[in-house]
C-alpha cells in the first residue's frame, strides 16, 4: 500500500455514520413496517378515500415548472383521497374545454368538498394537449393520448408516494404512452420526485406508484402533471397541504421576528420570518424569497439563525445541525433535522437568537408527564386522543381498570390510525424502570363505543403483588416500545379503592398483598409450554449467562438466568440482557425492545428476565437476548429460539369414553352443548364443544394433581370462535398440563357451567362403567371412575353443588 | 432476508455505503436519506446474493444511482447547504485537509478516488458499479489526483511530504 492510499484511507476511516446500527436498523424495519400497512391501504383504497376539500388552483403558465402557494386540501387520515372539482361520482364526462377554450366549465368554486368516487373514463373527454389555463382539481388530467388520474396517495413522515393511473386513449396501455409524466413535489420543490412505476396494467390503464422523498417539512405539496412529449405541451398544477396534525403540531403563524445578519449584500441587514414549523422530524423557518418584499433574488442569510428548542424537562431538542436554504418564488427556507423523533407537546420554547419567538400555552409536557395545564385531573391527555378513568380496583390481585378513550375526530377505523392506551400495574416507586411492570394476565375484557369514545373495563391476574402500587396508561400507538415512551404520553395513576376515581399525582396508596390460594385461572389466552429451549451458554461480550429456566403462560415469559456477572438490584454490572421476541425468524422491530421487559435478581449470580408475549402465533416464537452496555448504544445480542408447544402426544391417554355426549340444553341454547372431542395437540390437550350458541361462556372445571399428588382446581374459560354453520357454533378449549407454574401428572374435567360431565344427558339404562378424560403427562396413566346416572326420566343436567 | 441477515449486513458494509454516499452528496443528512433508502430497498426487495462482495456491489450500485437522482433534482439544484459537512468531526489534521480538498472535488471524481482508493475496486469494477466507462472512470482518476495534488499545496501542505510526492 502507497503512503497515498495510506492518506485516502486515514482520511476516509474517520467518516462514519452519525447514527448507530441499531436505531437505523431500527428505522428501516419502521419504514418496511409502513410500506406493509400501506399495501394494506392500497388494496382497501376505497374505503380510504374520505371527503377531502378541493384546493385553490392557480393559472399557471404552460412551462411553469412549479406553482406558488398552497390552498387547503386537509388530508383526513394518511391514506386519504384525492381530488375532484365536483365531477367524481357523477360517471359522466368531465366538462372541459379545449386548449384554445376559456377553461374550464367544471365546479368554479375553489373549495368544494365532494367524495371521490372513481369511475372509468370516456374515451371522449377531449384532446387537450395543451393546457395553459385556469385548472381545476379534476378526476383525470387529459393529454394528447392519455388520460391521468390520480387516485390517493401515502405519507409516511418521510416517502410520500402519489398513487395515479395513466389511461391510454388506444385500447391497450402501450409503453409510448410514458411519455407522460407526472410529478409530485412539496411546493417550491424541496424534496425530488422519485422513480415511477409501474404496479399493474389492466386493459388500457396502467396503475402507477411513484415515491417522492420529502425532505423538508413544509407541509405544501404540489402536483405536477405534465408531458413531454412536444414542447410547450401541457401540464396541470395544483396544490395542497398535508394535514396539521400529521406535520406540524407546533406553528408559529404570523410571527415577526427580525435576525441580524451580515454579509456581502449589504442593502439587506436583517430578515423577516415568515413561519416556524417544528414538526417531530424537524424544523423549517421560512423568509421573503424573491419576489417579496425583503430580500431580493438570491438573498440568503449568511449567518445561520442560533435556533434552540427548549423543552419541557429543562433538556433541548437535538438537532444534526444540517441546515439547508433554499430560494423559492414565495419564500427560502432554513430546515433543521431533529436526531430524534420529537414529541412537539414536549416543546416549552423555540428561541431564535436569543428571542423567544414561541412558548407553549401551556409550558410543554414535563418529563414526569405532569400536564401543566390538566385541569381535570381524571382526563389524561395523549396525542389522539384523551383518556378518562372512571375506576381503578385491585383485589384479590385482581386488577380492574375502567376507563374511556375519548377520540376528538371519532373513532378511528384503520389500523393505522387505531391507538389506545396500554394499561400496566407497575410497583409506584419504580414505574420508570426495566422494572416497572407486574406479570400479570389479562383475564376480561369489554369494550363499548359510541361515535367518538370507546369504553373499557378490563381486569388482569397477578400471581402475587406486594407494595404500593401504581396503574400506568401508555400511548402504545406512539410507542410501541415500551423503552421509548416518553414521559409525557405516559400518565400513571395510584390505585385507589373499589369505586373511586383515580386521580393524578405523585400520592400512592399501599396495596396490600393478596395471598392466592392454590386455585388457578387459567385465561382465555392458550396456554404454553416451552420445549427445544437450547440452555447453552451465550457470551455477552465479558459476560456469560445460562438459561436455567424458563415458563410461558400465553403472556408472559419467565426466563431464569445464572451469570458470570454481578446481579446488582435493577441489573448486571455488566449491561443487563433484556428479552425481545422473534417471529417468523426475525427479530421483532429491528434492534428495539419490543417488549415489556422486568429483571429481578434471584442471587447473587443469578436473575429472571419476564417479559410480557402474547400468543399470536405459536409456531415460530422465540427470544433475542440482548445487551445494552451500560453509556454505550451498543449492544450485543444472541437470539435463540423455541418451539412453543412440544408436547410428546405419547405422554398422554386420552380416554374419549364420554366424548360425543350431549351436556344439556339449559343455559346452552336450543340445541344444547355437546362434547364433541378430545384430542392432544403440540401445545396441550384440547376439548372441543359444539353448541348452536354463540354467546355462551364456558366455565369449565377441572382438577389436577401434582406430582407430590396435591389435587388442584383448575378453572378455564372458553369461548366460540367458529360458525361452522347450520347455526352450530365451536368451542375449543385448550388445557396445558402445565399452569400456574407447576406441572400436573394428571387432568380431570369435572363440570362444564356448573353442569357435571358425568351427569350429562344421556339416555343409558344401565350405569357402565366409563373413564373420564384424563390427561397425564408422564405416566399416561388413566383414571377409571365410577358414576352414578340420572334416571332415564331425567334429561336435565344436575349442577354440581 | 431475516432481520439477524439483515443486521449483519447493515454492520458490515452501511459505512462503506455512507462515504460512498458522502462523496456524491458532500452532505451527510442527505447522504444517511440514500444509505437510508438503499437499505431499505435491500430489506423490502427480496434481494440475495451468494456473496458478501455481490451484496456490496449491489448496495453501491442503488446508492449510486440514488445519488445521481437526488443531484438531478431540481431541489437539490436550487438549494444549498449552509453548513459543509465533507468532514469528520475527529479527523486529525492531516487528514481534515485531505477530506477538505475532496470536498472540492467533483461528486464523481470524488466517488471515484473514494471507490478506488478506499474500496479497492479496479477502475473497470467502478465503471461498471456507477454505470459508466472504464475509460472515464480512469481519466476522473487521473484528473482527482491532479487537483487534489494542487488543494493540497494550497492547504499549506509540504510540497515535500510523503503525501505529496505521491501525488507527483
Amino acid at each position: 500500500m502507497s503512503n497515498y492510499d495510506e492518506k485516502i484511507r486515514n482520511a476516509f476511516d474517520k467518516i462514519e455514520p452519525r447514527s448507530d446500527d441499531e436505531s437505523f436498523i431500527r428505522s428501516i424495519i419502521e419504514r418496511a413496517d409502513n410500506m406493509e400497512k400501506e399495501k394494506g391501504i392500497i388494496k382497501t383504497e376505497q374505503k380510504h378515500l374520505v371527503e377531502i376539500t378541493v384546493p385553490k388552483v392557480e393559472k399557471k403558465p404552460g412551462r411553469a415548472p412549479w406553482i406558488i402557494g398552497a390552498a387547503g386540501l386537509t388530508a383526513a387520515a394518511l391514506a386519504i383521497g384525492f381530488i375532484a372539482g365536483g365531477h367524481f361520482g357523477s360517471g359522466k364526462d368531465i366538462e372541459t374545454t379545449p386548449a384554445n377554450g376559456a377553461g374550464y366549465s367544471g365546479s368554479q368554486a375553489a373549495e368544494t368538498t365532494v367524495s371521490h368516487v372513481p369511475h372509468i373514463p370516456e374515451a371522449s373527454l377531449g384532446n387537450l394537449d395543451s393546457i395553459n389555463y385556469y385548472t381545476e382539481a379534476v378526476a383525470f388530467y387529459e393529454f394528447e393520448n392519455v388520460s391521468v388520474r390520480p387516485t390517493g396517495y401515502y405519507f409516511d413522515g418521510i416517502s410520500l408516494k402519489l398513487y395515479y393511473d395513466v389511461i391510454s386513449k388506444a385500447d391497450t396501455f402501450d409503453s409510448g404512452d410514458l411519455n407522460n409524466y407526472v410529478q409530485l413535489r412539496p411546493d417550491d420543490d424541496i424534496g425530488f420526485a422519485g422513480e415511477s412505476e409501474i404496479a399493474s396494467v389492466d386493459g388500457n390503464t396502467a396503475h402507477f406508484v411513484m415515491t417522492a422523498r420529502v425532505y423538508s417539512r413544509t407541509r405544501d405539496l404540489e402536483l405536477y402533471f405534465g408531458t413531454n412529449t412536444k414542447k410547450d405541451d401541457g401540464n396541470y398544477e395544483l396544490s395542497f397541504m398535508l394535514d396539521d396534525d400529521k406535520m406540524f403540531p407546533v406553528e408559529c403563524r404570523d410571527m415577526s421576528y427580525l435576525f441580524s445578519y451580515e454579509g456581502a449584500k449589504s442593502t439587506v441587514s436583517y430578515a423577516q420570518i415568515c413561519n416556524v414549523y417544528v414538526s417531530p422530524l424537524g424544523y423549517v423557518i421560512t423568509y421573503p424569497g424573491k419576489g417579496m418584499d425583503g430580500w431580493g433574488d438570491g438573498n440568503k442569510p449568511e449567518s445561520v439563525p442560533d435556533v434552540k428548542i427548549e423543552l419541557a424537562d429543562g433538556t433541548n431538542a437535538q438537532t444534526t445541525g444540517q441546515l439547508r436554504s433554499f430560494f423559492g418564488d414565495k419564500f427560502g427556507y432554513i430546515d433543521g433535522r431533529f436526531i430524534e423523533k420529537l414529541d412537539t407537546r414536549m416543546i416549552k420554547n423555540i428561541i431564535i437568537d436569543n428571542t423567544v419567538v414561541y412558548s407553549a400555552p401551556d409550558g410543554g409536557m414535563a418529563s414526569d408527564g405532569v400536564a401543566a395545564s390538566a385541569d381535570d385531573p381524571s382526563m389524561y391527555e395523549f396525542r389522539d386522543y384523551s383518556v378518562r378513568i372512571k375506576s381503578i380496583t385491585f383485589t384479590d390481585n385482581i386488577l380492574n381498570a375502567e376507563y374511556d378513550v375519548i377520540y376528538p375526530n371519532g373513532i378511528p377505523t384503520s389500523d393505522s390510525e387505531s391507538g389506545e392506551p396500554r394499561v400496566l400495574l407497575c410497583p409506584a416507586q419504580n414505574i420508570w424502570s426495566f422494572e416497572r411492570e407486574v406479570p400479570g394476565m389479562e383475564i376480561s375484557r369489554s369494550m363499548a363505543s359510541d361515535s367518538h369514545t370507546m369504553h373499557y373495563n378490563v381486569s388482569f391476574k397477578y400471581d402475587s403483588f406486594t407494595g404500593d402500587a401504581t396503574v400506568v396508561f401508555y400511548d402504545t400507538k406512539h410507542f410501541p416500545y415500551s423503552n421509548d415512551i416518553p414521559y409525557d404520553m405516559t400518565y400513571s395513576v395510584p390505585i385507589t379503592v373499589v369505586g373511586e376515581k383515580g386521580w393524578f399525582g405523585a400520592v400512592t396508596t399501599a396495596v396490600e398483598p393478596v395471598v392466592t390460594s392454590t386455585y388457578f385461572v387459567e385465561t382465555n389466552y392458550m396456554q404454553y409450554l416451552v420445549s427445544d429451549l437450547e440452555f447453552i451458554k451465550y457470551e455477552l461480550g465479558d459476560y456469560i449467562i445460562e438459561p436455567v429456566g424458563c415458563e410461558y403462560d400465553g403472556n408472559i415469559i419467565r426466563m431464569e438466568f445464572a451469570t458470570t456477572d454481578d446481579v446488582l438490584d435493577n441489573g448486571l454490572a455488566h449491561g443487563t440482557p433484556y428479552l425481545a421476541s422473534i417471529r417468523d425468524g426475525k427479530v421483532q422491530n429491528g434492534w428495539g425492545n419490543d417488549l415489556t421487559n422486568g429483571f429481578r435478581k434471584t442471587g447473587d449470580n443469578s436473575f429472571v428476565l419476564y417479559a410480557e408475549l402474547p400468543a399470536q402465533d405459536n409456531s415460530q416464537l422465540g427470544i433475542a437476548v440482548m445487551r445494552e452496555e451500560q453509556g454505550d448504544k451498543s449492544r450485543s445480542q444472541k437470539v435463540f429460539s423455541f418451539t412453543i408447544g412440544g408436547i410428546d402426544k405419547t405422554d398422554f391417554n386420552v380416554c374419549t369414553d364420554n366424548v360425543g355426549i350431549d351436556l344439556g340444553k339449559a343455559g346452552f341454547g336450543p340445541e344444547g352443548l355437546k362434547f364433541n372431542s378430545i384430542t392432544v395437540s403440540d401445545t396441550g390437550v384440547v376439548f372441543t364443544f359444539t353448541c348452536a350458541d354463540n354467546s355462551v361462556s364456558l366455565d369449565l372445571n377441572f382438577t389436577a394433581k401434582d406430582k407430590d399428588g396435591n389435587e388442584y382446581n383448575i378453572a378455564k374459560d372458553g369461548v366460540a370462535y367458529q360458525d361452522i354453520g347450520s347455526g352450530f357454533y365451536v368451542y375449543k378449549v385448550l388445557v396445558s398440563p402445565e399452569l400456574g407454574g407447576k406441572k400436573f401428572t394428571d387432568m380431570k374435567l369435572i363440570s362444564v357451567n356448573g353442569f357435571e360431565v358425568l351427569l350429562s344427558e344421556m339416555s343409558r339404562t344401565e350405569r357402565p362403567e366409563y373413564t373420564t378424560a384424563v390427561v397425564s403427562s408422564a405416566t399416561a396413566t388413566a383414571e377409571t371412575t365410577t358414576a352414578t346416572y340420572p334416571s332415564e326420566a331425567d334429561t336435565t343436567a344436575v349442577p354440581v353443588v | 432476508m431475516t432481520e439477524l441477515e439483515f443486521s449483519r449486513i447493515v454492520g458490515k458494509y452501511r459505512a462503506s455505503v455512507y462515504r460512498l454516499a458522502l462523496c456524491y452528496t458532500k452532505n451527510a443528512a442527505d447522504a444517511e436519506d440514500v444509505v437510508q433508502d438503499t437499505f431499505l430497498k435491500l430489506y423490502t426487495g427480496n434481494v440475495g446474493f451468494p456473496t458478501d462482495e455481490e451484496t456490496k456491489a449491489w448496495l453501491f450500485r442503488v446508492a449510486a444511482n440514488r445519488c445521481k437522482d437526488l443531484l438531478r433534482s431540481h431541489w437539490y439544484k436550487f438549494s444549498e447547504p449552509l453548513t459543509d459537512e465533507m468532514q469528520a468531526p475527529e479527523a486529525d489534521e492531516e487528514s481534515g485537509e485531505v477530506l477538505a480538498a475532496l470536498s472540492k472535488l467533483a461528486p464523481k471524481t470524488r466517488t471515484v478516488i473514494y471507490m478506488y482508493y478506499y474500496e479497492g475496486y479496479s477502475a473497470k469494477e467502478i465503471a461498471e458499479l456507477i454505470g459508466d466507462s472504464e475509460t472515464a472512470v480512469t481519466s476522473q482518476l487521473w484528473r482527482g489526483r491532479k487537483r487534489l495534488k494542487e488543494l493540497l499545496k494550497n492547504a499549506g501542505i509540504d510540497e515535500g511530504s510523503e503525501l505529496c510526492e505521491q501525488l507527483r
